[in-house]
């Protein structure tokens, strides 16, 4: 176990790296000018803009960024901006260059959103999912496993951006059945209240994958033949589902769920956009839109780990639910 | 017949590398499958290999044809030295060693007609060029199939008509040699005999040399002429079929021989001994130091942890039975001591 | 029975001794429909088995020995299968019965050892907790005395250090532990009736011995009657008591196990058993192989099943292909029945023999 982790977090700090760079070669020499889209041509002369540049310190050579960008990752690093000079704090992932706030806290401040939405979804999708395949699998074949399966098919084939638009739109804006996303600060009631319509749809899109992953690994599991002998022991047919076939059926349900909760975890873009849920994902959105070089460079980051930590859970996860999976 | 034997294999060793993490530390294991194999076969000579899981005789069998690379030793083919030929090399080989394999389902190409099944080999080897067609309803005829089905496939056919249809690829580039690895263990046994039938007569008319690897000893005895019994990857005990059924030496031919169930004990026949092993065939991974059959041995004793004992003639047998006439009887235990009667017999009154 | 049995010994109704009648099938018969049509595994099938004895139930793939098996503890999927006759467990019927009914029997009743004991057991659950759900099933005990039972069961059946086994997965078992285990999962509840399915199958050779002997010592000391489904002469010759050859989803000859192996009267089992060479007979002549193969259950041929195989046919004449023969008792054999309409069975067969 000590030594599986050793090397997955070995494993995990490399593709951190790699993506670091690739980010940051992407971005920081692509063909965005952070310049520009702080200051329109028609407003400021050549002059005004290469004064920005060496301001946001961009006139450097790409190797000298990178190795400020990196030291101030692991200890931190200091801005001299308009005469002041601030501090960041490892791990700093800079300033924006629009609202001049520190990354950290432009990030952390979104992430609980971001975290609130994404669980609430997840619990949605895993028991509406998980329970539409179970009872698919069980009653495969007849009316019951058509109509709940097509259903699921016909509901996850419509645009995802399409049925939240029309739900954001009808239910949240012309009905007003769903209150509107409120900030935590306007109380813990308004502000899960108004995460139920985002999360809701969310997790009912999402559940219909659910659907069909449950629904075939149960299959495959039922027809198993430590099933045939479980109902051989006169136990309850509800005990061989559950105990017997279900136990079995998760392991690849848990392996999605994992990557699908770090996939919801790193924003839900066009869920936060429609409800205007302030996360992760719509800032990001934004960030692209400005070129707000430390803005993307900081999700990203923060994307990267988060995926690297779920699939280092869902392997140890794996080896408490399948006994025969020894981590090395 | 010449004095050269059709096949000579010399210590053959297949060891199959593989890592293990143990603690902090990676470690290297090897699973032991083929482990200092030697023995020859003359033309025409049907050697039967046996054994339990885990013993190597299908292991042996891939190599035998070079499905697979040995780690060391020599397998020589008509004089010539086959080990380590490279693919391009095998050409001839592949023309003169056959295989046929157990699974009659997975082992032919379910999109293929049984036509072009058949038909590949000939191409491959530019065997009855243009005549083709022909020589293949020939095939089907020798191996009792309507030649007309030529267009059929292989979903169309039964099991023991599948497994002719992979006697008759195998037949289709003349071998000399045929490798059978459980050729009728997934059968029916109304359709065993059948098949075991018709290898026989091919063998006959055909004049084909045959390993047969199997773990029913009924079928081996039928079969064979010569038996290899192996253990853990080792060969243990080897003879004319008459010494291993009826005089067998090592403790583990005789714990085979007495567990094996057998149809004559329905007439009255009789052991003269039951021998039951404890537990199960060790792991290949690390087997058993010194002789590795010791772990399940009721003879066992200090010496067979530290002496691995060598593969030598039995001396009991030579002694009692007109010595080498007869064939090489070879064993390997450090007490050896003939067993007669395991196999059931009729006891007369 | 030793104490260790007698102590958690159910109640075995009024005292049943050896010999007495737990199974008690009558013109079972059992369908599945397909896309392709009804498959008829099982038809008009009739079998006893008693307490104290082995029954062997002998036959090719596709000749229903697992089916009609599996029926007894309902283990067929009541929508997609249509059976008919009567299925009588200890004077209970079971055809019709529901999922509840069976559940109460399933381990105290009728317990089944399957063939794979690497794929039988559940992977992710320890084996002694296993053994252990199936006796809290029927009985209100504590998970600390089931897990208590468990290990006993496993000491029973032979495993070393059962206490620490009982924690462990299946697969740190070996194959042939696994099998012992699978022994002891079924023999749990002391049911009156084990099936076991092919249990040596996927075994070896030395292991098969020590796990058929193991079966046979279970049946001493629980009492119990036991199934033994096999395609292996050999093995029924070794163990069993009385034997039911099956052809087709039909049951052609019953009678003494040894008697019928010895002497049979059946073409099919007389074909059968010519076709197997032995261990100890070094003949090498061809094997009297039966022609052709067993048909498709989809579309069974008239008459007798067996007629289109069957050397004896052109004796008997028209009646093998137009008129099912019915169960009777074999011409001078007693004890012995079979469905064959040859006027003179054994004295025909053995002629045959004679003639080879």
């Amino acid at each position: 176990m000590l030594t599986f982790i050793l090397r997955r977090v070995g494993l995990a700090i490399s593709v951190i790296l790699a993506t670091l760079v690739a980010t940051f070669v992407v971005f920081f020499a692509g063909p965005s000018d952070p310049a520009q889209s702080l200051c329109p041509e028609n407003r400021c002369n050549a002059e005004r803009l290469q004064a920005i540049r060496v301001n946001l310190g961009l006139d450097r050579p790409l190797t000298v960024q990178f190795v400020e960008y990196f030291k101030g990752l692991f200890v931190g690093r200091d801005f001299e901006f308009a005469g002041a000079t601030n501090h960041c704090g490892a791990p700093c992932l800079g300033f924006s260059y629009h609202t001049g706030r520190s990354v950290n806290d432009e990030l952390f401040s979104r992430f609980p959103n971001t975290v609130v939405l994404a669980l609430m979804a997840a619990v949605i999708f895993l028991i509406v999912g998980v329970t539409i395949g179970i009872v698919a699998a069980v009653r495969r074949g007849t009316a019951t496993d058509r109509i709940l399966i097509g259903g699921s098919q016909v509901f996850g084939a419509i645009p995802y951006y399409i049925l939240a638009l029309l739900f954001a739109l009808y239910m949240v804006t012309f009905w007003r059945v769903l209150p509107q996303y409120s900030s935590f600060s306007e109380g813990p009631g308004v502000y899960f209240a108004g995460m139920i319509a985002p999360a809701f749809i969310l997790g009912l899109v999402t559940s219909t994958s659910y659907t069909r992953y449950t629904r075939n690994s149960m299959i495959e599991t039922l027809s198993m033949d430590y099933v045939r002998t479980a109902r051989s022991k006169g136990i309850s047919e509800r005990r061989v589902l559950v105990n017997h076939g279900l136990r079995a059926a998760m392991g690849p349900i848990v392996t999605i769920l994992g990557l699908d909760i770090a996939a919801l975890l790193t924003g839900t873009l066009i869920t936060e956009k429609i409800f205007e849920v302030d996360g992760i994902g719509r800032r990001a959105l934004q960030a692209l839109f400005d070129d707000d070089l430390p803005v993307i460079m900081g999700t990203v980051l923060m994307a990267a780990v988060i995926v690297v930590l779920a699939n280092l859970i869902v392997d140890i996860g794996y080896s408490f639910i399948d006994p025969r999976v020894r981590l090395a | 017949m010449s004095d050269q034997p059709l096949l000579k294999v010399t210590d053959l060793v297949r060891h199959f590398p593989f890592k293990e993490v143990q603690g902090l530390r990676m470690m290297k294991a090897t699973v032991q499958a083929v482990d200092g194999l030697s023995f020859s076969l003359g033309h025409g000579q049907t050697l039967g290999l046996v054994g339990e899981s885990g013993c190597g005789k299908s292991t042996t069998a891939r190599l035998l044809t070079r499905l697979d690379e040995p780690t060391s030793g020599k397998i020589e083919f008509q004089g010539r030295d086959i080990t380590h030929l490279k693919e391009s090399e095998l050409r001839g080989i592949r023309r003169d060693v056959q295989m046929i394999f157990q699974d009659p389902y997975s082992s032919l190409n379910p999109r293929h007609t049984v036509g072009s099944i058949l038909t590949t080999p000939l191409k491959v080897h530019g065997l009855h060029q243009g005549k083709e067609k022909a020589r293949v309803q020939e095939l089907l005829e020798l191996v009792g199939l309507n030649p007309e089905h030529i267009n059929r496939y292989p979903s169309e056919f039964s099991g023991g008509q599948r497994q002719r249809i992979g006697i008759a690829r195998a037949l289709a580039v003349e071998p000399k040699l045929i490798i059978a690895d459980e050729p009728v263990s997934a059968l029916d046994v109304s359709i065993q005999a059948q098949v075991m039938n018709l290898l026989g007569r091919l063998r006959n008319e055909l004049d084909l040399a045959f390993i047969f690897v199997a773990h029913d000893l009924g079928v081996v005895r039928h079969f064979c002429d010569q038996v290899a019994v192996m253990y853990l990857g080792k060969i243990v005990e080897y003879g004319d079929k008459r010494q291993i059924y009826d005089l067998p030496e090592h403790p583990y031919t005789q714990a085979l021989l007495s567990a094996a169930p057998d149809i004559a004990v329905a007439r009255g026949a009789q052991r003269a001994e039951r021998i039951r092993l404890v537990g199960d065939v060790p792991s290949p991974i690390s087997p058993p130091s010194g002789c590795r059959f010791r772990t399940r041995c009721w003879k066992a004793q200090d010496i067979c942890a530290e002496q691995e004992p060598p593969l030598v003639p039995s001396t009991a047998t030579d002694a009692g039975r007109g010595g080498r006439e007869k064939g090489l009887h070879l064993q390997a235990c450090h007490f050896p001591e003939v067993k007669p009667a395991l196999v059931p017999e009729i006891v007369s009154a | 029975m030793t104490a260790t049995a007698e102590q958690f010994t159910t109640t075995m109704g009024e005292a049943s001794q050896a010999g007495d009648v737990v199974l008690d099938v009558d013109d079972l018969s059992i369908a599945f429909p397909t896309e392709e049509g009804l498959v008829r595994a099982v038809s008009n099938l009739t079998y006893q088995a008693r307490l104290g004895r082995t029954l062997a139930i002998v036959g090719e793939s596709g000749s229903g020995k697992s089916v009609s098996s599996m029926a007894v503890l309902g283990l067929h999927n009541p929508k997609r299968t249509q059976i008919t006759g009567s299925i009588k467990l200890d004077g209970q019927e079971l055809v019709g019965a529901s999922q509840a009914t069976f559940q109460k029997l399933r381990s105290t009743t009728a317990a089944m050892v399957f063939q794979d004991p690497q794929s039988s057991l559940h992977p992710f659950h320890k084996v002694g907790r296993q053994i252990a759900e199936a006796y809290r099933a029927h009985h209100s005990v504590s998970k600390a005395v089931a897990q208590k039972r468990a290990v006993e069961m496993l000491d029973l059946v032979g495993i070393p250090t059962p206490a620490r086994r009982a924690l462990q997965f299946p697969h740190e078992f070996s194959g042939g532990m696994r099998q012992r285990a699978m022994i002891a999962l079924g023999l749990v509840n002391d049911p009156k009736l084990l099936i076991a399915d092919e249990p040596t199958t996927a075994l070896d050779v030395t292991v098969q011995a020590q796990i058929l002997d193991l079966i046979n010592d279970m049946q001493k000391e629980f009492g119990s009657a036991v199934i033994l489904i096999t395609h292996d002469l050999a093995v029924v010759a070794e163990t069993a008591d009385d034997i039911l050859v099956m052809y087709a989803g039909r049951g052609v000859e019953k009678g003494d196990a040894k008697e019928v192996l010895s002497q049979p009267s059946h073409p099919y089992t007389h074909g059968l058993l010519q076709s197997i060479p032995s261990a100890s007979d070094d003949a090498t002549a061809e094997l009297k192989a039966i022609r052709g193969a067993p048909p498709s259950l989809l579309n069974l041929p008239s008459g007798c099943s067996f007629h289109p195989r069957c050397d004896f046919q052109k004796l008997v004449g028209a009646a093998c292909i137009d008129t099912l023969p019915e169960w009777r008792p074999t011409p001078g054999l007693t004890g012995r029945e079979l469905r064959c309409h040859l006027e003179d069975p054994v004295a025909t067969l053995q002629n045959d023999e004679g003639a080879k």
